[in-house]
C-alpha cells in the first residue's frame, strides 16, 4: 500500500506539472523548453567541467582552498530556489493528501524526494565532481561518497524550510512580507557588486568563518586529510537537518490557514481602519455617481488585494534599488545625468511595475466584477475611467513616496525635480493607460489578486510592451533632448506640452474605441475571463 | 442501525480563529447506517466541523470519535474507512477528473488498473467523460462537487463525510447523488452531510443537527423536528436559528 501511495502521489505530481505548463500558449511552451534545454545545457557541461577539474589531481590544492566556499553556493543555490518556486502553485500540495490514509513518515519522505526536483541544477554539477574525484588518484578511497551525504542534508534542510515558507505565506499579510523580502533579497547581490559591499559586510564575514560549518566539513572530507570528527559532524548536520524537516512537515500539517488568516476582532475599529476609511470615500465627495462609486469601489478593492500591495511596495523599495548603483555609482559624477534624474528614473520604473497591476489588464484583475459591468446600467466609458483615474491615484502617490524616501535618504529631491517627475510621468501614464484600455479589451487573461507572482498581462502582450515603452517613452525624451539641444528649461516644458495634448487626444480615442470593441467583444471578454484559477463570480 | 458505536461522535469540539469561536463546544452522535444531515446559516461553523471531523483541520480543543475510533490517535485506520466531498479548496486543480478520481482511488491502497476502470466508470455515471482532458481547475462548482462525490465512492466506504455536494450541480445530477447516496445508506454505509437545500435533507435524512455560531441548537429525529407534520425543516430551522424577521418589517421602502 505504501508503495503505491508512493507512486501515485508522485505521479500525481508529475501530471500537475505536466498539465500546469503544457495547457499554455504553445509559442510560449517552446520558449520555455529552448531556455530550459539551454539553461540544463551549460550546466550539463559544468558538471562535465568540474568533473575534469575534480580529476585532475593537480588541482587538489586548489579544491581544498576553494571546495568549501564552491559547496556554500551549491547550498545558498539549493536553498533559495525551492523558495521562490514555492509560490508558482504549480505542484501539489501534500498537506491536502493528509485527509487521506497516508503516514506522516511517507509524506516526509516524498517531500524529500520531490526536493531533488528542484535541486536538479546542483544535483548535475555534483554528480561532475562527483565522477572527477572518483578518476582523482590524489582523492583516496570511498571519500567523494560525502557528496552523497551533503545532497541528502540539503534535501531535508529544503524540505524543512519549504514548509516553514508556505507557514509564513498563509499568514496574514505573509505572502506580501515575504516576497518583498525575497524582491530586495534579489536585488542586494548587484547592488553589492556595484557599490561595493559596505564594511559591515566584511566584518560580519569574518565573524562567519567557522570550521566546522556542513559546508567546510563536506569539503574537507572530500579532498582533504581525513578526520573522525568532520565525519560525526557530517552525519550531525545531516541529522539535524532531518529534525529540523521533520519538525516543521509536523508543524505545517497542524497548521491551519484559516485560522492563520483570521482578522483579529478589534482590526475593524483601528485607527488606521479608521483613517483608510475616509480616504476611500474622498471620490465620492469630489465626483458624483457613479464615477464617484466606481472609484471608489477600485480604491478599496486594489490597497486590499496582495498582489497590488506588493507591486505598490516594490515601487518605492525594489526601484529605489535597482537603479541605486546606476546613479550613485562609488567614484562616479554626483551632478551625472543618471544622478540628476534619478527621481524621474525610479518613478518611470515604478510606473512600469504599477502598469502590470494597475492598466495592462483592467478585468482580468477584477474578473469577479467584470460580469457587474455589462450588466449594470453605467456606460463602460465611465468604467474605464474610473479605473483610470484610480491608478493614476496611485502613480502619484507612488511617485510621492518615492520622493520622500528619497528625501528621507539625503538624496538631491527639489520641488522643481518632483513637480518634473509629476509632468513626465503624467504624459506617460495618460498613454500607456490609452493602449492598456485597447489591451484590457482585446487580450484579457484573468488574473488572481491573491497570487503574488504570475504575470498580470497576456504573453503576446508583453511581447507587444517591449515595443510600446519606448514609443510612449518619445515625448519624454523629446523633451529632455530640448532641454539639452537648446539649454532651457521652457522648451522642455513646451514639447512635454505638446505631448501632454497628444496623450490627451490619443486617450480620448483609445477611450472610444475600447467602449465599443468592448460591446462588441462582450462574450470573447467574459468566456476569456471566466477561465483559470482564482475568484470569480461570471 | 446497529448497536455498534456511533459512525461519528464529538464532544465539546471547539475551533477559535483569531478571538472569534467558529465552533464552541459542539456536541453529537451520528448512529451508525444513518443518513445525517448537519445544518446551520452561513458561517455558522458547518465546514469547519467537518473539515475537523476529516482531519483537515486540527480542533482547539475536544474530541472526535469516527467509526468508533479516536481521532487523530486512530486516524489511518478510520481515513481507510471513509469518504470525503471536501470544500473546494481540498481538490487538486491541476489533475483531470479522470486523474483526480485514479488518484484519490490510489491514496486508498486499490491497484492501479481497477482504479482506472472505476475511474471511467464513475466519469460516465457522473457525466464528466465529455472533456476528458479538462482540469478540475475548469470545472465549473457543480462539476467540481461532482468529481468530488464520485472519488468518495470508488473505495467503497463505509462512512462519508460531504461538505455541500449538492451545491451547484443539476436536478439530473443531484438526482443520481441523492440516488447512489440511499443505496450506500441502504448497505450499511452511514451519511454526514452539510447543506443548505433543506427540501433535500428532509427528504433524504433520517436525523439532523442544526447550528447556528457554532453551537447546537438541535439534534433530532426528523420525524420529531417535523412536530407531527405541523412544520416543516425549513419552518424550524428559521425559528432555531433566530431568522424569522420577513423583509417586509424591515424595508419598509421594498
Amino acid at each position: 500500500m505504501l508503495l503505491i501511495q508512493a507512486r501515485a502521489i508522485l505521479w500525481a505530481q508529475f501530471r500537475s506539472l505536466i498539465n500546469f505548463y503544457g495547457r499554455g500558449n504553445y509559442g510560449m511552451l517552446a520558449f520555455t523548453v529552448t531556455m530550459s534545454c539551454l539553461w540544463y545545457g551549460l550546466l550539463v557541461f559544468g558538471g562535465v567541467a568540474s568533473s575534469m577539474v575534480a580529476a585532475d589531481a593537480r588541482q587538489l590544492p586548489m579544491l581544498r582552498r576553494t571546495g568549501g566556499e564552491a559547496l556554500f553556493f551549491m547550498f545558498l543555490y539549493w536553498q533559495v530556489v525551492p523558495i521562490l518556486l514555492a509560490s508558482t502553485g504549480a505542484g501539489i500540495d501534500l498537506r491536502r493528501v493528509a485527509v487521506y490514509p497516508v503516514s506522516r513518515g511517507q509524506i516526509f519522505f516524498l517531500e524529500v524526494l520531490l526536493r531533488l526536483t528542484t535541486g536538479v541544477d546542483m544535483l548535475i554539477l555534483l554528480i561532475g565532481a562527483f565522477v572527477g574525484l572518483c578518476m582523482n588518484p590524489g582523492v583516496r578511497g570511498i571519500r567523494p561518497l560525502v557528496l552523497l551525504v551533503w545532497v541528502i542534508f540539503n534535501l531535508l534542510l529544503a524540505t524543512g524550510l519549504r514548509d516553514l515558507l508556505g507557514r509564513l505565506l498563509g499568514r496574514r499579510r505573509g505572502r506580501e512580507i515575504v516576497m518583498i523580502g525575497l524582491v530586495l533579497l534579489a536585488a542586494l547581490p548587484q547592488m553589492l557588486f556595484v557599490v561595493g559591499a559596505p564594511p559591515w559586510v566584511h566584518t560580519m564575514r569574518a565573524k562567519l568563518e567557522f570550521a566546522w560549518w556542513p559546508w567546510k566539513v563536506t569539503a574537507r572530507l572530500a579532498v582533504d586529510r581525513f578526520q573522525w570528527a568532520d565525519l560525526f559532524l557530517v552525519f550531525a548536520w545531516t541529522a539535524a537537518a532531518a529534525a529540523f524537516g521533520w519538525w516543521q512537515l509536523n508543524r505545517s500539517l497542524h497548521f491551519d490557514a484559516d485560522e492563520a488568516r483570521a482578522t483579529p476582532a478589534g482590526a475593524a475599529s483601528t485607527l488606521t481602519h479608521r483613517l483608510l476609511e475616509r480616504l476611500y470615500t474622498i471620490p465620492s465627495l469630489l465626483l458624483r455617481d457613479p464615477l464617484g462609486a466606481l472609484i471608489e469601489k477600485e480604491l478599496r478593492f486594489l490597497s486590499r488585494a496582495p498582489r497590488f500591495r506588493i507591486v505598490f511596495l516594490m515601487g518605492f523599495s525594489f526601484g529605489l534599488l535597482i537603479w541605486l548603483p546606476l546613479a550613485f555609482r562609488a567614484g562616479s559624477d554626483s551632478d551625472s545625468f543618471f544622478a540628476r534624474n534619478y527621481l524621474t528614473m525610479v518613478s518611470a520604473y515604478a510606473l512600469l511595475l504599477l502598469g502590470e497591476v494597475s492598466f495592462w489588464n483592467v478585468f482580468g484583475f477584477d474578473r469577479g466584477a467584470a460580469l457587474n459591468y455589462f450588466v449594470l446600467p453605467v456606460k463602460f466609458s465611465r468604467v474605464l475611467i474610473a479605473k483610470n483615474i484610480t491608478a493614476a491615484v496611485f502613480v502619484f502617490l507612488e511617485i510621492s513616496v518615492i520622493a520622500l524616501v528619497c528625501f528621507l535618504l539625503r538624496m538631491p529631491v527639489t520641488l522643481g525635480k518632483l513637480a518634473e517627475c509629476y509632468a513626465v510621468a503624467g504624459v506617460m501614464t495618460l498613454l500607456l493607460m490609452a493602449i492598456g484600455n485597447l489591451g484590457s479589451v482585446y487580450s484579457p487573461r484573468p488574473v488572481n489578486p491573491g497570487h503574488s507572482w504570475r504575470s498580470a498581462s497576456a504573453g503576446r502582450f508583453q511581447a507587444l510592451l517591449m515595443l510600446i515603452y519606448p514609443v510612449v517613452s518619445i515625448p519624454v525624451l523629446l523633451a529632455y533632448l530640448a532641454r539639452y539641444a537648446f539649454q532651457s528649461h521652457w522648451a522642455f516644458i513646451g514639447v512635454l506640452a505638446v505631448g501632454a495634448v497628444i496623450g490627451v487626444i490619443v486617450y480620448s480615442v483609445a477611450l472610444d474605441s475600447a467602449t465599443e470593441a468592448v460591446e462588441r467583444r462582450r462574450e470573447q471578454v467574459l468566456t476569456a475571463l471566466s477561465a483559470g484559477e482564482g475568484p470569480v463570480t461570471t | 442501525m446497529t448497536d455498534a458505536p456511533p459512525a461519528v461522535r464529538v464532544e465539546d469540539l471547539r475551533k477559535v480563529y483569531g478571538d472569534k469561536a467558529a465552533v464552541d463546544g459542539l456536541s453529537f452522535q451520528v448512529p451508525r447506517g444513518c443518513f445525517f444531515g448537519f445544518l446551520g446559516p452561513n458561517g455558522a461553523g458547518k465546514t469547519t466541523t467537518i473539515r475537523m471531523l476529516m482531519g483537515a483541520a486540527p480542533p482547539t480543543s475536544g474530541t472526535v470519535e469516527l467509526l468508533g475510533l479516536p481521532m487523530p490517535e486512530r486516524g489511518m485506520e478510520i481515513k481507510r474507512q471513509i469518504g470525503l466531498v471536501p470544500d473546494e479548496t481540498l481538490l487538486f486543480d491541476h489533475l483531470t477528473g479522470a486523474e483526480y478520481i485514479e488518484f484519490v482511488g490510489r491514496m486508498y491502497g486499490l491497484d492501479r488498473a481497477l482504479c482506472r476502470s472505476r475511474a471511467r466508470e464513475l466519469l460516465e455515471l457522473f457525466e464528466l467523460d465529455a472533456q476528458p482532458r479538462k482540469l478540475i481547475a475548469e470545472y465549473s462548482k457543480g462539476m467540481r462537487k461532482r468529481a468530488a462525490m464520485a472519488a468518495a465512492l470508488i473505495h467503497r466506504p463505509q462512512l462519508f463525510l460531504m461538505d455541500e455536494p449538492f451545491e451547484g450541480v443539476d436536478a439530473v445530477g443531484a438526482r443520481l447523488m441523492k440516488d447512489i447516496l440511499l443505496d450506500q445508506v441502504r448497505n450499511g454505509a452511514t451519511i454526514f452531510l452539510t447543506s443548505h437545500v433543506l427540501e433535500v435533507v428532509e427528504r433524504l435524512c433520517q436525523r439532523v443537527a442544526i447550528i447556528a455560531e457554532g453551537r447546537l441548537v438541535l439534534e433530532a429525529d426528523m420525524a420529531d423536528v417535523r412536530a407531527g407534520g405541523s412544520e416543516t425543516l425549513e419552518d424550524a430551522f428559521v425559528r432555531l436559528v433566530g431568522a424569522e424577521r420577513g423583509p417586509s418589517s424591515v424595508l419598509n421602502w421594498l
